[in-house]
């Protein structure tokens, strides 16, 4: 399912675009420790009194950008040609490439209960109960990462930045909007902290949904 | 799948793009160890075949074997074994020269890195040499070398001289000549070079319109198609055009030109017995042959496999 190969060439293809994604992870990082009060609970008051995330959004208009960008891009630059007419299959190709960009990006969504585990020798923090609420986080930036590649399948080459950054844009204002106005039903945090397993079964649903219709998608085009 | 099997079959192979019908019942057999040269005018089909070859488009009906396998089912077994060189080279131009090759041989199970070292000197391409700054002729040549890196079995070249001067023209062409198809490769080219084509296809294909309209080898399609200047003192006979073989007949200031397809011999009679002053028997080029059947009729010929 996973190319090699193509996995090696695209992680050393885009690997100062790691670095940077690195640096701000570690710069996130820094800051939730330095913000870091001598009762430091305080800043895991998400983990102690709810089991929000505090990146869920932000994963979210990241996520949503991303996907649909993804294989435009590799559209644009001819690349999706040059791999098929090499021993890649649709399958390996559309797996690998989905990995490459949103692997860390789910990734990330961990960094919280990563910096409590560098705190935990310190510190008494809800470790299960953080790795929970990031493990439902990533699902669901996971989710709506592969959703947004599959709708980006349907754009072809004609996709832009700009049309991808939009709809990012309002993904990120309504789920935000859900929030603002109370409507628990359509608030990914409130679902995650009153129903954490039917949201992570409704993540894994809508991941898997996503991963099949554009694997489908993407074995039926045109190239 | 046997050795026997032909390196190419398509079989009543159709691709239609939002109700336009581009490529219309294919019937198409590439022999083992052949250069195939599939010919047409612009926007005829010849690239959407090459990438219905290739699994890249997927047909609207038709079948595709290619080396014996299925085109579609077992498209990755095929492209272990096939060469492409695209027509447009749009590929990671950020890439170096080098890392590009590398990556090329992870992907496949067999490379040879002497040849493609080889081929790399001798185009000078090289290897720190960024993509996205190459000269279009170069990016051509970097795409050849990288279609024949893992010794394919069938390599499928979709215009190959686009973007090349007259010298590394020729140089690539000995090169497939001499070295691909003198290892017992099949060859099969797109192009407009007809001379080029000429001196080293065996067989040819005209695609015109989506169709299919002559595959035949290249000795027996010059050998058959040949033109006749004839002289006739008085009316020349009204079924002139109706005889066996004439395609087409010209009316020149002193007399008149057949187009003949076959039945050379048997028209060459008829003329003698109907009175014909003189007659001369001129050869043709590929080219004449090509622009002849592009701008007429539809009728497909499938000789001399």
């Amino acid at each position: 399912m996973i190319n090699m190969p193509l996995l090696r060439w695209e992680i050393y293809r885009f690997r100062w675009w790691y670095a940077g994604l690195l640096i701000f992870a570690v710069f996130v990082l820094t800051m939730l420790l330095v913000n870091l009060t001598p009762d430091a609970p305080v800043m895991f008051s998400f983990a102690t009194q709810a089991q929000s995330h505090p990146f869920l959004s932000f994963g979210m208009f990241i996520a949503v950008f991303w996907g649909m960008g993804l294989f435009s891009r590799q559209f644009r630059e001819g690349n999706v040609e040059f791999l098929l007419a090499r021993p890649v299959s649709r399958l390996e190709l559309f797996s690998t490439l989905a990995l490459v960009w949103g692997g860390p990006l789910v990734l990330l969504m961990f960094l919280p209960f990563l910096c409590a585990l560098i705190l935990s020798p310190w510190f008494t923090l809800p470790l299960h109960q953080l790795a929970a609420a990031n493990f439902i986080a990533a699902v669901w930036v996971a989710a709506v990462y592969l959703l947004g590649v599959f709708l980006g399948l349907f754009m072809g080459r004609i996709n832009t930045y700009l049309q991808a950054f939009l709809i990012a844009f309002m993904v990120a204002v309504f789920i935000n909007a859900s929030q603002a106005t109370g409507y628990g039903w359509m608030d990914l945090n409130f679902q995650i902290q009153h129903h954490p397993w039917a949201s992570t079964a409704a993540g894994l649903v809508l991941a898997s949904l996503s991963y099949y219709l554009g694997i489908s998608r993407f074995r039926g085009m045109d190239v | 799948m046997t050795v026997n099997d032909p390196a190419l079959l398509t079989q009543k192979l159709s691709k239609v793009f939002r109700r336009r019908t581009v490529l219309e019942g294919l019937d198409l057999e590439v022999p083992r160890g052949c250069v195939y040269a599939l010919l047409g005018p612009n926007g005829a089909g010849k690239t959407t075949t090459i990438k219905l070859i290739l699994n890249l488009l997927r047909p609207t009906s038709g079948t595709i074997r290619v080396l014996g396998l299925d085109g579609v089912a077992q498209s990755q077994s095929v492209r272990r074994r096939v060469g492409y060189q695209a027509e447009t080279q749009r590929f990671y131009k950020r890439a170096s020269v080098g890392e590009l090759m590398r990556f090329c041989r992870s992907l496949h199970s067999r490379w040879n890195q002497e040849r493609a070292d080889r081929y790399c000197g001798m185009f000078e391409l090289p290897a720190n040499a960024r993509v996205g700054e190459l000269s279009k002729g170069k990016l051509t040549l970097l795409a050849l070398v990288l279609a024949v890196g893992h010794e394919p079995d069938l390599l499928i070249l979709d215009e190959p001289a686009t973007g090349l001067d007259p010298l590394r023209r020729r140089q690539v062409l000995n090169l497939m000549v001499e070295e691909m198809a003198g290892e017992g490769r099949t060859i099969f080219i797109s192009s407009h070079q007809l001379q080029d084509v000429e001196r080293i296809a065996d067989r040819v294909g005209f695609l015109v319109g989506g169709r299919l309209v002559l595959s035949s080898s290249l000795d027996q399609l010059l050998a058959r198609e040949k033109k006749v200047r004839v002289i006739f003192p008085g009316p020349p006979p009204e079924d002139l055009p109706e005889w066996p073989g004439v395609r087409r007949v010209e009316r020149e200031e002193s007399g008149l030109l057949l187009n003949l397809s076959g039945h050379l011999d048997e028209v060459l009679g008829r003329l003698a017995g109907s009175g014909a002053a003189a007659f001369e028997v001129l050869d043709q080029t590929l080219e004449d042959i090509f622009v002849e059947y592009a701008g007429g009729s539809v009728d497909l010929r499938e000789e001399g496999r």
